[in-house]
């Protein structure tokens, strides 16, 4: 008997990184490694699944930079140049690591990351979008879209600001998926109770938050985080289970912190000696990460001291936490069934990149748990939001707490002493934008031209990310470059709008590296 | 490198961790600087330092600290100053107003013309900030206004569903926060427990998490009675009524508007305390001296040492008004003791 559904939802994200000003550039990375490690892992995965019958039924959100970089010939020329370089690599590894503890790694990474490259090549023409589009309308993934750039909506000065980065999220969604998105990802889960109305107008039926703002919401839950609450505005706030959804989270007391699972953090940049490791480098020569790693997570003990890595072991652990994880969510629902007097639905949400960049057997979780679901039982049913509303159309109106899913549950993250000084700027920015578009609603040819880059500046400088990079303190000079850099050139162009001077070259030279969202256009700020 | 993000040591999406992870070199600028390392970093383009407007915006942190910035052109400043006689001029010092919306109470903090400022603040209530010249003698003259902000609750809600289908009643809903996991916290359970068993000089007790020494230390410097009410809920028990009375006054009363909205039930109170607690405990981990009466409760750790308003001076503020951990909710005007910029005596 049927006695609850298991929503797994997986975020993937990537800020917009691209400079064509550069033969190459490190950043660039973040989108490589992605793509090996997770997006390809993923898409045949379940790609596999489908073609064996197996029922897939998982929700999606990718955002719209991470959809236009996935696009982009000029990173996807550049992924084949890094992908190459990591294959050959991995051949020169099986040879050299034969009759070692570390062989059996090295095949597996050479078969991983040739897998990879076969699959991007020969599968998908390297249109990655195409792949997840296919699924989608195949009926196993609900792909979901987000804020434009990622923008962290409540901390936006201005409802148009706040309108433009859904709006502008939706149209990318509709020129890559050739629909209109039913769900939206927020940015970082915040929500400030006003923004589900510009959802609404959107057309967007659900979005997810943290679970603190539905227990925390008003009026109090009748079923807890366990059904969706439908906010006055209409749109349905689905909230995340924490607890089960701490096994695959958490380092400490979680699945990825397992002895016999890959460790992230002993990599064989640093490891090889350096005459063989410096062809895979950047031109400066610096060891860094390049993705190969031979040990396994052993326990808590130094790096040095990490046990070899046995790609075979590892699988099989897959499997068992899969099972433990099922058992877990079919303990839950037996729990809640009397209690709802409903079945619940268990919200499971995850940045998509957990799985195979940062947990490399999170792609084989994945795939025995969906397998498990389908063959193993019949008490839980992979569902959607919409497969939820469809089966219980009455649900509690509630004005959800403001909130977000970064540490402490609120806004700290994103604004704190370190980032304070960046959203005078930001703000500033949004009120000019909004000023010029109503000084100029009918623009044509170059000042047309000049005040949709003028919009593409201001949603990079809105990204959520910048702030989110300083904070962690990662990445710190980027992110400020980054942010500065969106700022300053959407200063120039406001000048030259407000002065009615359009220098050309500045401009076509900005469009040629800001060239996110091709279909902007600056009348969404009316 | 790798990607950006990383993965969490406690269920959370993304929360910061601290990461040795190898330092990226920088690309190839055309704007370039020296780091403290010798290496160029790209520092990004020019921005300008102000905007030469009159602004001020408020920014909710969480449900305790509001971020403010604000610009006023010297212009608008001395405008008010003009409309008044020529003699109390001297008697205007540029000032911010924070407006408690709900409460109707009011703060004032002496600024400079631009920069940005953190205030502590209650949950569950608006607020808007105006900036201005205040007067010992003509009072306080707003020069531009804020936006409204509105800070979350941070615990349960006190409204329960009109609607019998979807009302749900207290010993379910404390059921249902159970399951979810918001009737007590791991972690916090555990730092309590630790901190109980040092200061009694006590071996420490098995725990499920692994309490960090700074949290531990943080909790060693929380009120004696909120000390106290956690040990005691960390032993599995409820809040006793007579634990409640004694909490700080705003911590009581943000407890209170829950009784005020029906039966008392010791496990929804319990619940509620430890919804907040972490709030307590930062303010104490961001390094704010907790029982120094010079410096309140509520007044941001972070202007104490270091962060974003370390460029301003202390502010000649009465912080006695706002209801907060420590004080009494009486309000209060702004008392500026007389200075050598006063011409005019205060009246």
């Amino acid at each position: 008997m049927e006695l609850g559904l298991l929503s797994i939802v997986l975020h993937a994200h990537l800020p917009f990184v691209r400079h064509p000003e550069h033969p190459e550039f490190l950043e660039e990375d973040w989108l490589f490694e992605a793509i090996s490690e997770t997006y390809i892992p993923l898409l045949h995965t379940f790609q596999t699944l489908v073609e064996k019958g197996v029922r897939v039924r998982l929700t999606m959100g990718l955002t719209p930079p991470l959809c236009e970089m996935l696009s982009d010939p000029l990173l996807q020329a550049r992924y084949r140049k890094h992908i190459e370089k990591i294959v050959e690599l991995t051949e020169r590894e099986v040879v050299r690591t034969r009759g070692t503890e570390f062989h059996e790694a090295a095949l597996a990474h050479h078969h991983h990351f040739s897998s990879s490259y076969r699959i991007y090549d020969e599968a998908y023409h390297g249109d990655l979008v195409a792949g997840f589009r296919g699924l989608q309308n195949a009926g196993a993934l609900e792909i979901i879209t987000s804020g434009a750039t990622h923008g962290f909506l409540p901390l936006m000065s201005r409802v148009e600001a706040r309108r433009a980065q859904v709006e502008v999220g939706k149209a990318n969604y509709v020129k890559h998926f050739g629909r209109d998105p039913q769900g939206i990802w927020l940015p970082e889960c915040a929500f400030a109770p006003g923004v589900d109305q510009l959802l609404a107008d959107a057309g967007i039926r659900f979005f997810f938050v943290d679970a603190h703002a539905i227990m925390f919401g008003s009026p109090r839950p009748r079923r807890a985080i366990y059904a969706p609450v439908i906010t006055h505005s209409g749109v349905a706030a689905l909230a995340r289970d924490v607890t089960t959804g701490e096994r695959v989270w958490s380092s400490e007391v979680g699945y990825p912190g397992d002895p016999f699972y890959r460790e992230f953090y002993r990599d064989l940049g640093y490891d090889l000696d350096y005459d063989l490791v410096s062809p895979y480098l950047h031109s400066d020569g610096v060891r860094r990460n390049v993705g190969v790693k031979y040990h396994r997570v052993t326990g808590k003990v130094a790096l040095h001291e990490k046990q070899p890595y046995l790609p075979s072991i590892a699988a099989e652990r897959a499997a068992v936490h899969a099972g433990d994880f099922l058992a877990n969510c079919q303990k839950l629902s037996a729990e809640l069934v009397g209690t709802l007097e409903r079945k619940p639905i268990i919200v499971s949400p995850y940045d998509a990149e957990l799985y195979g960049h940062w947990w490399f057997e999170g792609p084989q979780f994945l795939k025995h748990l969906i397998q498990k679901i389908h063959y193993d039982q019949d008490t839980m049913r992979l569902a959607t939001p919409l497969d939820y509303i469809d089966e219980y159309p009455e649900n509690q109106t509630q004005t959800p707490s403001a909130s977000t899913w970064g540490a402490e549950g609120y806004n700290r993250v994103w604004i704190n002493a370190e980032t304070d000084w960046m959203y005078y700027h930001q703000h500033r920015a949004e009120d000019r934008m909004i000023e010029v578009a109503r000084r100029f609603p009918a623009a044509h040819g170059d000042q047309q031209r000049l005040l949709n880059q003028l919009a593409r500046e201001l949603l990079l400088a809105q990204s959520s990310d910048w702030a989110f990079i300083i904070t962690t303190g990662t990445m710190v000079q980027y992110a400020i470059k980054r942010f500065r850099d969106h700022i300053g050139r959407f200063n120039e162009l406001y000048e030259m709008a407000a002065a009615n001077r359009i220098d050309m070259v500045k401009l076509a030279d900005f469009e040629s590296r800001d060239n996110i969202f091709p279909e902007v256009d600056y009348r969404v700020y009316l | 490198m790798s990607i950006f993000t990383s993965w969490v040591t406690s269920p959370g999406g993304r929360r910061p961790l601290e990461l040795e992870l190898p330092v990226a070199p920088a690309a190839p600028s055309t704007s370039a600087v020296e780091s403290e390392e010798g290496l160029y970093v790209d520092a990004g383009m020019e921005i300008p330092e102000s905007y030469g407007i009159d602004i001020v915006r408020a920014l909710v942190q969480d449900p305790f600290h509001l971020m403010v910035y604000w610009e006023i052109r010297p212009e608008s400043y001395s405008a008010i100053q003009g409309l008044f006689p020529h003699d109390a001029v001297e008697t205007f010092r540029p000032f911010m107003r924070l407006t408690d919306l709900d409460a109707g109470d009011e703060a004032y903090v002496e600024i400079p013309l631009a920069g940005k400022y953190w205030f502590s603040v209650n949950p569950s209530s608006s607020f808007r900030i105006d900036v201005g010249a205040l007067s010992s003698r003509f009072g306080f003259v707003p020069i531009v206004r804020s936006n409204v902000v509105h800070t979350p609750a941070g615990t349960v809600s006190t409204a329960v569903d009109e609607d019998p289908q979807f009302r749900v009643d207290t010993p379910r809903f404390v059921k249902l926060l159970a399951v979810t996991g918001f009737a007590t916290d791991r972690v916090l359970t555990d730092v309590a427990r630790a901190e109980a068993a040092m200061s009694a000089g006590l071996p420490m007790p098995e725990f499920v998490s692994q309490p960090s020494p700074a949290l531990i230390d943080a909790f060693s410097r929380l009120p004696e009675t909120v000390r106290h009410a956690a040990v005691h809920v960390a032993d599995g028990e409820s809040l006793t009524r007579s634990e409640i009375d004694q909490l700080p006054a705003s911590l009581r009363l943000m407890l209170e508007r829950l009784l005020a909205s029906g039966e008392y039930d010791a496990e929804l109170l319990t619940a509620a305390f430890m919804h907040l607690l972490p709030q307590l405990l930062r303010n104490a981990l961001d390094g704010g001296i907790l029982d120094d009466p010079a410096h309140p409760f509520h007044l941001p750790p972070r202007f104490v040492t270091l962060g974003s308003s370390d460029q301003l001076q202390r502010p000649h503020v009465d912080w006695s008004w706002m209801p907060s951990m420590a004080e009494s909710l009486t309000r209060r005007p702004p008392v500026i003791a007389p200075d050598v910029l006063d011409t005019v005596p205060t009246a």
